[in-house]
């Protein structure tokens, strides 16, 4: 009776240590095809990853600007950014920050679109955000579009698109516009 | 001057809205905003809809003129207007509010609708402190009143 138990005792141990070892392999195998896959998608022929790109112009024909990312992926001419924050500085001096999930910035025709919460503001607590948004920077324009919101000490700004050009000195706010202003 | 202006003077009691004005902000809507800096000025074009807490205005075209607190200087409506306050309807051709002064002048084709009288001429001045109103003929258009019975 014992011999028969002894050999039970093994088969069984010998049981788990083959579900064990299996169940290794499998989570090995599923990691690696993980990566595969992500590889695949990284190394799209003409793609090349960067991380925490920063984009600088010192200002020689435009207006010193500085773009940083978490992450950046080059396709070509354009460059996918994640996590952006950036820096302008406009013709009086004065520095416009930059922020959205995702953007991206075309290095010939030096334009950056700026994808979900898209939030610009100055030292003065000028703030608008926006889903989107198109940085011209060599014709210094900027180009809001969906739930625009501009807020300052005085006044709430509420349209469907808004254009800041700078160039003229105007702004332009479209689409069921919306304004709170102090009275005196 | 050959002009001759017939002045309507009215005496209006508005202390019965005097409550409401904790409010501070003046609410502007239309189609569209631009704003044009040094001076800065707003001009809210289409369907442009303006209101504090006594004071309605309708009109094509919107202005605010600022100061250099970037505070209300100025609203010009401008084209169809209306004005909308406690007891009266105002109608012109454009109007003038001076939030400072407290004064409306409104031009053009105006008529004011008074508890069911209505007054028009060529120019009227309302002065929210005093609650008067002052309209104007011309030459051309002398004051008239159409009093309800």
């Amino acid at each position: 009776m014992k011999k028969y138990l002894n050999k039970i005792i093994i088969i069984i141990l010998l049981i788990i240590l083959s579900l064990i070892v299996l169940n290794y392999f499998n989570n090995d195998s599923k990691m690696l095809e993980t990566k595969v896959n992500n590889l695949k998608e990284i190394s799209t022929p003409g793609t090349i990853e960067i991380s925490n790109p920063v984009f600088k112009n010192k200002g020689l024909n435009t207006n010193p600007y500085e773009i940083i990312a978490k992450k950046g992926i080059q396709i070509k001419n354009n460059i996918e950014l994640y996590e952006v924050l950036g820096t302008f500085t406009n013709d009086n001096g004065e520095i416009v920050y930059v922020k959205a999930d995702k953007g991206l910035y075309n290095q010939i025709n030096q334009t950056i679109e700026l994808i979900d919460n898209v939030t610009i503001y100055d030292d003065m607590e000028n703030k608008t955000s926006a889903k989107f948004a198109i940085i011209d920077i060599d014709n210094k324009k900027m180009n809001f579009i969906d739930e625009v919101i501009s807020v300052s000490d005085t006044s709430i700004i509420k349209s469907n698109s808004s254009v800041v050009d700078e160039k003229n000195n105007t702004i332009v706010y479209s689409g069921n516009v919306r304004v709170k202003v102090k009275d005196r | 001057m050959k002009s001759i202006y017939f002045v309507f003077i009215i005496f209006l009691n508005t202390n019965v809205f005097s409550e409401e004005k904790n409010d501070n902000y003046f609410y502007i809507d239309s189609d569209k905003l631009i704003i044009k800096e040094n001076p800065l000025i707003s001009e809210f074009i289409g369907n442009a809809y303006a209101r504090n807490v006594e004071n309605h205005f309708w009109g094509n075209k919107i202005l605010v003129n600022y100061d250099n607190d970037k505070k209300i200087k100025l609203i010009t409506i401008i084209r169809n207007v209306k004005i909308v306050r406690p007891n009266e309807e105002i109608f012109g051709d454009k109007a003038i509010y001076d939030p400072k002064l407290e004064k409306i002048k409104i031009s053009g084709n105006v008529s004011i609708i008074q508890n069911g009288n209505i007054l028009s001429g060529s120019e009227l001045i309302v002065d929210l402190i005093n609650s008067t109103s002052i309209i104007k003929g011309n030459n051309d258009k002398q004051v008239s009143v159409k009093v309800a019975k």
